[in-house]
């Protein structure tokens, strides 16, 4: 199975719109980790829906990952995998300030013969996300970064930068492009 | 509508706030979206926003940081602290385009980071589209 995670903060939002609109459902599983209240997760994953022609779930705890479908993990919840494609949910201490950490959600992860996966931290104030995305590539991950030049807020996609070897660094749209290019 | 000299009309309505001590950046935001299919509230600090939110304002919250009494951060720390994060999508608002990294604890309730000067049309699209989220 191809598994996407995308890491996301403050900025990150108008550039997830920009990504999923008019993405057709790949054969992909794409978790979203975006920092923001619970309140807001809903209509964050209602407007994707509009956006996108991907099945957009809000996990409850206990799904099986699947193409497809684009899974937003719900504010104040960290999100974990178990047998790496079993999403479970976490009210445990934040990291790196914030629940849900894009940090927990990768480094839940463990190399899997059965997928192929994919990381990328988008905009965002702070460093959530840059181990878990030098882990990822540790793990065989292909991972990249938004493009800081074209970030509302540089500072996490500059921290996974600097301890990671990224494949490459993109731009919304090549972002974009490489979703809709998965096979 | 200038709900600042009505805040009763505030109650359980979704719309847009400005929260600004700068009159001039309050009436130009005003202008921009006087026309749209929503209300616009102008805040004058962070204590008349929390007055807002506790009369149920529900919806986008653009915030300055630096202003008199609380600032913008502060006002978002006294809004979790009093529970009021609910339907709200709070963008920070201001000529800083380096935000604090202190500040990082709050990083989760703010959606956007839109600098001043700003881009008339693409501020009406961002807020636009924020508001069409909220739904």
């Amino acid at each position: 199975m191809n598994i996407l995670i995308i890491g996301s903060s403050t900025g990150g939002p108008r550039v997830i719109f920009d990504i999923f609109t008019g993405i057709p459902a790949v054969p992909m599983a794409i978790v979203i980790v975006q920092h923001m209240p619970e309140s807001t997760t809903s209509r964050f994953a209602r407007r994707l829906a509009q956006l996108s022609s991907m099945d957009v779930i809000v996990p409850k705890g206990g799904e099986v990952l699947k193409h497809g479908s684009l899974y937003i993990t719900p504010g104040d919840n960290h999100l974990i995998f178990k047998n790496n494609d079993t999403m479970v949910l976490e009210k445990s201490e934040k990291v790196n300030f914030v629940r849900p950490s894009v940090d927990v959600t990768m480094l839940s992860l463990s190399p899997d013969p059965r997928h192929s996966y994919y990381g990328i931290i988008l905009s965002g104030m702070g460093s959530d996300g840059a181990q878990g995305l030098s882990y990822m590539k540790k793990i065989g991950a292909q991972v990249f970064i938004q493009d800081p030049d074209t970030c509302t807020i540089k500072s996490m996609p500059e921290a996974a930068f600097r301890l990671t070897d990224v494949d490459r660094v993109l731009s919304p749209e090549e972002i974009h492009n490489f979703i809709i290019s998965i096979k | 509508m200038d709900p600042s000299t009505d805040p009763e009309s505030s109650r359980s309505i979704s719309g847009l706030m400005v929260v600004d001590d700068d009159e001039d950046i309050l009436f130009t935001v005003h202008s921009l979206f006087r026309k749209r299919p929503f209300p616009v509230f102008l805040a004058h600090s962070g204590k008349e926003c929390l007055d807002y939110l506790e009369k149920g304002f529900k919806g986008v919250i653009l915030m300055d940081i630096m202003m008199p009494g609380l600032d913008g951060w502060e006002t978002i720390q006294e809004i979790v602290n009093r529970d009021l994060m609910h339907d709200l999508i709070i963008s920070m608002f201001t000529a800083k385009d380096v935000p604090d990294t202190t500040l990082d604890h709050l990083k989760e309730y703010v959606f956007d980071y839109i600098t001043k000067p700003f881009e008339p049309e693409n501020l009406i699209a961002l807020v636009d589209d924020y508001i069409t989220m909220l739904g």
